[in-house]
């Protein structure tokens, strides 16, 4: 295995160790395993990947052998992003580890594959107690366990229609499984943190996955031929937990939004419509929007004249996406990387949330040259394969589209607004004053847990301590009654949504800072001030003399020290980068900012 | 195929398989031998075999494939001409 189309084996190698490429290792790496899904490719590699900086330990809960997916299992979770410690459970235990989580040691996922056979009994009548036995080992667990799930039928033995036994279509073994694939979908939706694996199409989608005699013998499900898109499977639906969701796509226009090139072919006669290719262009703008609506920006990145590019969106009736529908426009003669830079500053989002889109193989290979950080996605000459393409990098996975992802898009068109004014009104100040900022802080609680959990775990500028708590912990400090605040933000644009989190803990006479973390779209507005102003309101309706936090120092939350310096905080660094915070409450210190209306808890003389 | 290249094929699977050196797996490799040669890997290497020689293996010969020998032999048989 020397060469795989145009890519070179030692070319694959070296960029799999390159820490600064893995993006792209991983992109070449999966066209490798694509082009030969076989044991031996899979082993090969699996002894060159690069050591695991951290490992994620999960559990594979089967009512069948699964050991044999180990190698498989684990070269798919590295092209998904994150590396696996894995435990496995003896199948005839599989009810009984849902029913005591302890035998499964700690783990931040569980897969449980089962195969019907298991809870369907031939001759059964219907698949209600199938149904009961599932939902009460799910049931148990939750109890017990927070630890999200991922349930994974198998349709083992396949069933065949059993002209013989005198079952048609409507009935039979067929029937049965396929309410009990209903119930599998409708425990999923109402337990918490649980979720489905498709493991069953993905065997069916890799040919000959079933053999009999292993199934007898082994019991194994799987023959080799599936294990490379089964481990997939497993592995792209856990990597939701595990790395954070891209938040930008950046599209190219001619011969990606639509077929041709509208500077040199006119507004009329780039294909768009119901013809191909534009009708393959029409279902990718269709599938874009849907992107869009899940919490994905949009941006556009063109080479051409932005009148030629406007005309299009305002002369063609065939498009689907508006021009509003994208966040940022840079459509100049500039090259691809200082667009994409600009786009970044403009939307105040890192270049590690960015996917970019071309057809063209030369943009795309000096993006990925300049900008290892961003994830290219080559579009390449066939729309009907675009959206893909796209969604094959992974990096629009998620689990679960909350509110805040769903109205997004929506406030960064706001924003858009915003900006507008702002550049009318000649100063802060009054530009603030114009914008009726309303920020309500409330008491943490379970419905907002989640949004809580999603800021704390992603806010890289505008988080003082960078502790990821975890979903549990989050639970534990709400059921608790802890001092765990959460802030929303609206203005006359538009609703932020749940752009902050306040933790606070009073130990003597200090009022300590837990952490305190503000997403970017709320900062520069006095959000930060309020905040602030709120916890020394606490702490002195509480007897507190001075508010403290001991911060710690990442890459990417230095104005977190220039901000705590400028409102009067005294910094003393401690050792492992971390500084402590400190400052008096009295006389005037952190005073509310004159443009944001604070809507807050009114008695808080008691934190824990 | 030659002998020769059957069991150059196959000490290539033994040895990425079992993650033991290319020139330390000859005849005297064996489950008794090597204890990475357990019951998973057993498996691993007839996948393995299968894929790379593009045969099928008779379940019995799966089963009894307990050395390298016995493995070369019962690849040899399976690419023998009718």
């Amino acid at each position: 295995m020397a060469r795989v189309g145009p890519i070179d084996q030692r070319e694959v190698e070296r960029l799999v160790a390159d820490p600064a490429r893995q993006t792209e290792a991983r992109g070449v790496l999966r066209q490798w395993l694509d082009a030969s899904p076989k044991t031996m490719t899979y082993q090969q590699w699996l002894h060159r990947l690069p050591p695991a900086t951290a490992q994620q330990p999960i559990a594979i809960v089967s009512s069948f052998t699964t050991e044999i997916i180990a190698p498989f299992l684990e070269v798919e979770a590295y092209l998904s992003g994150w590396r696996p410690s894995m435990r496995y459970v003896q199948y005839t235990q599989w009810q009984n580890s849902l029913l005591d989580p302890s035998l499964l040691g700690p783990s931040r996922a569980v897969a449980v594959l089962f195969h019907h056979a298991e809870l369907l009994p031939a001759g059964a009548r219907d698949a209600r107690g199938a149904i009961a036995r599932l939902r009460s080992l799910v049931e148990a667990f939750r109890r017990r366990a927070s630890t999200p799930l991922f349930l994974g039928l198998v349709e083992a033995p396949p069933v065949v229609h059993a002209i013989g036994f005198g079952e048609d279509s409507g009935k039979g073994m067929g029937s049965l499984v396929a309410e009990l694939r209903m119930g599998t979908a409708e425990l999923a939706a109402r337990t918490p943190d649980t979720h489905l694996l498709d493991v069953h199409a993905s065997a069916l989608a890799s040919g000959d996955w079933y053999d009999a005699r292993s199934f007898f013998a082994t019991r194994s499900v799987f023959t080799h031929k599936a294990l490379p898109r089964v481990a997939r499977s497993i592995a792209r639906s856990m990597a939701c937990l595990f790395r954070p969701r891209r938040k930008v796509l950046v599209l190219d226009l001619d011969n990606t939004l639509w077929g041709g090139i509208v500077g040199e072919d006119g507004v009329d006669r780039i294909a768009l419509g119901t013809e191909w290719p534009g009708s393959a262009f029409v279902e990718f703008q269709l599938r874009l929007r849907e992107l869009r609506r899940s919490g994905i920006l949009l941006a556009i990145n063109s080479k051409n004249n932005e009148a030629d590019a406007r005309a299009v969106f305002e002369q063609r009736p065939e498009i689907v996406l508006g021009w509003n529908d994208f966040s940022a426009h840079r459509i100049n003669w500039n090259d691809k990387p200082s667009n994409l830079i600009a786009i970044a500053e403009e939307l105040g989002l890192g270049l590690d949330s960015f996917v970019f889109a071309d057809d063209s193989a030369m943009e795309c290979a000096l993006v990925r040259s300049t900008l290892p950080q961003v994830e290219v996605v080559e579009l390449g000459a066939d729309p009907s394969s675009f959206m893909n393409r796209v969604l094959q990098t992974q990096a629009f996975d998620t689990l679960h589209v909350s509110e805040e992802d769903r109205s997004r898009a929506e406030s960064y068109s706001a924003e858009v607004a915003r900006r507008e004014l702002q550049a009318q009104v000649t100063d802060l100040e009054s530009f603030l004053a114009d914008s009726d900022l309303r920020l309500t802080i409330r008491p943490a609680e379970p419905k907002t847990s989640e949004r809580i959990h999603q800021l704390i775990g992603k806010t890289n500028q505008f988080n003082l301590t960078l502790e990821r708590l975890p979903k549990e912990g989050i639970h534990a400090l709400i059921a608790g009654g802890s001092a765990l605040y959460s802030a929303a933000l609206s203005d006359r644009f538009g609703d932020y949504g749940l752009i902050g989190a306040l933790h606070l803990e009073a130990t003597g006479d200090e009022l300590r800072i837990a952490n305190m973390v503000l997403s970017c779209r709320a900062l520069g507005r006095g959000v930060e001030d309020a905040m602030l102003a709120f916890a020394r309101e606490v702490a002195a309706a509480g007897g507190r003399r001075r508010l403290r936090v001991v911060c710690s120092r990442g890459p990417r939350n230095q104005q977190v020290f220039d901000y705590l310096g400028k409102v009067g905080f005294s910094m003393t660094e401690l050792d492992g980068g971390r500084v402590d915070c400190r400052i008096e409450v009295g006389d005037g210190a952190l005073p509310w900012p004159r443009y944001v209306h604070v809507d807050r808890p009114q008695e808080e003389t008691t934190t824990q | 195929m030659k002998d020769a290249d059957i069991d150059a094929g196959l000490k290539a699977i033994f040895s990425t398989i079992l993650g033991v050196p290319l020139e330390s797996v000859d005849d005297s490799l064996s489950t008794e031998s090597c204890a990475k040669w357990d019951s998973l890997n057993q498996i691993h290497l007839v996948n393995a075999i299968e894929e790379e020689f593009e045969i099928t293996l008779e379940f019995e010969d799966q089963m009894r494939m307990l050395s390298f020998a016995s493995a070369s032999a019962i690849v040899r048989a399976a690419l023998a001409p009718a």
